[in-house]
């Protein structure tokens, strides 16, 4: 149970805590059953498989991630690193006002239900 | 924390600059939903940007710098090219061209410009003076420029997009 937890932790960490409908058209895995999942209910052989599966597809993603940013690290001045952070903090801003809207539409959706 | 605004956050400071509203009324306004708004009315607040009072939110500064304005045109004209040639959206209209222009027909296409860019001054100035009359999220965004090939490729290598 335990390591079930930690899997499910490190998929919504990775994948910056999707809402239960994109972690069905992710995995596959329907919301309800996801649901219950998180709340203790034990998780299938193959629902591990393709949680875990997920987890290395992001990890791998997140290391050529930081392996441009080292190389950004290394090619560009001062001036050029400040404005590639803007520009990352800019896009990380919209990522979050997506997520959130994605979210509260979700919430709204569960709470009509 | 960077203060410059995004072009979602821009709109809801635009519809503030028309006059002061409730969060109700910015909802009417923009056509956001009630959530996102929240998020960004509170990065507003943040970023010195509006103020709240009593239920009614409100500019603090009536104008944006450069780099505000940058980031704004920017992001239209991505969003505009997103809208035309990924979704094939009809409603939007966008065309880019390179050509050679000889001296006659580049002071015919210049006075054109200024025409249009007068035609649009002069709506703008309507509006202004009936600022309830339409809401923000129903603008349409015009984005009209020219600049030589050579000059824009090598201001294009100091940015970032």
């Amino acid at each position: 149970m335990k390591e079930q937890k930690a899997i499910i932790e490190q998929f919504k960490t990775l994948y910056g805590n999707p809402t239960l409908k994109t972690i069905e058209a992710l995995t596959g895995i329907q919301k309800t059953r996801f649901f219950r999942i998180c709340h203790g209910m034990e998780m299938r052989l193959d629902e591990f498989l393709i949680l875990k599966g997920l987890i290395e597809k992001k990890s791998k993603i997140k290391d050529h991630l930081d392996e441009v940013l080292d190389n950004c690290r290394q090619e560009m001045n001062n001036f050029q690193l400040k404005e590639l952070e803007i520009i990352l903090y800019r896009y990380l801003q919209k990522c979050i006002y997506i997520n959130d809207l994605e979210n509260s539409k979700e919430e709204e959706e569960v709470f009509s239900a | 924390m960077h203060k410059s605004l995004l072009a979602v956050e821009r709109m809801v400071f635009d519809s503030l600059i028309k006059c002061e509203k409730s969060m109700h009324e910015l909802t009417r306004d923009t056509s956001l939903s009630s959530s996102m708004l929240r998020n960004i009315l509170n990065s507003l607040i943040v970023k010195g940007m509006i103020e709240y009072k009593k239920g009614i939110y409100g500019p603090t500064k009536m104008s944006l710098n450069e780099l505000d304005k940058e980031y704004d045109l920017l992001e239209m004209s991505q969003g505009l090219a997103r809208l035309k040639w990924r979704e094939n959206d009809d409603e939007s209209f966008l065309t880019l061209k390179k050509i050679y222009v000889d001296k006659d027909d580049e002071l015919i296409l210049k006075s054109m410009m200024a025409s249009m860019d007068s035609f649009v001054r002069d709506i703008q100035l309507r509006q202004s003076q009936n600022p309830k009359s339409h809401k923000v999220g129903e603008r349409k965004v015009i984005v009209l420029g020219m600049g030589q090939y050579s000059r824009l490729v090598d201001a294009s290598l100091k940015t970032v997009s």
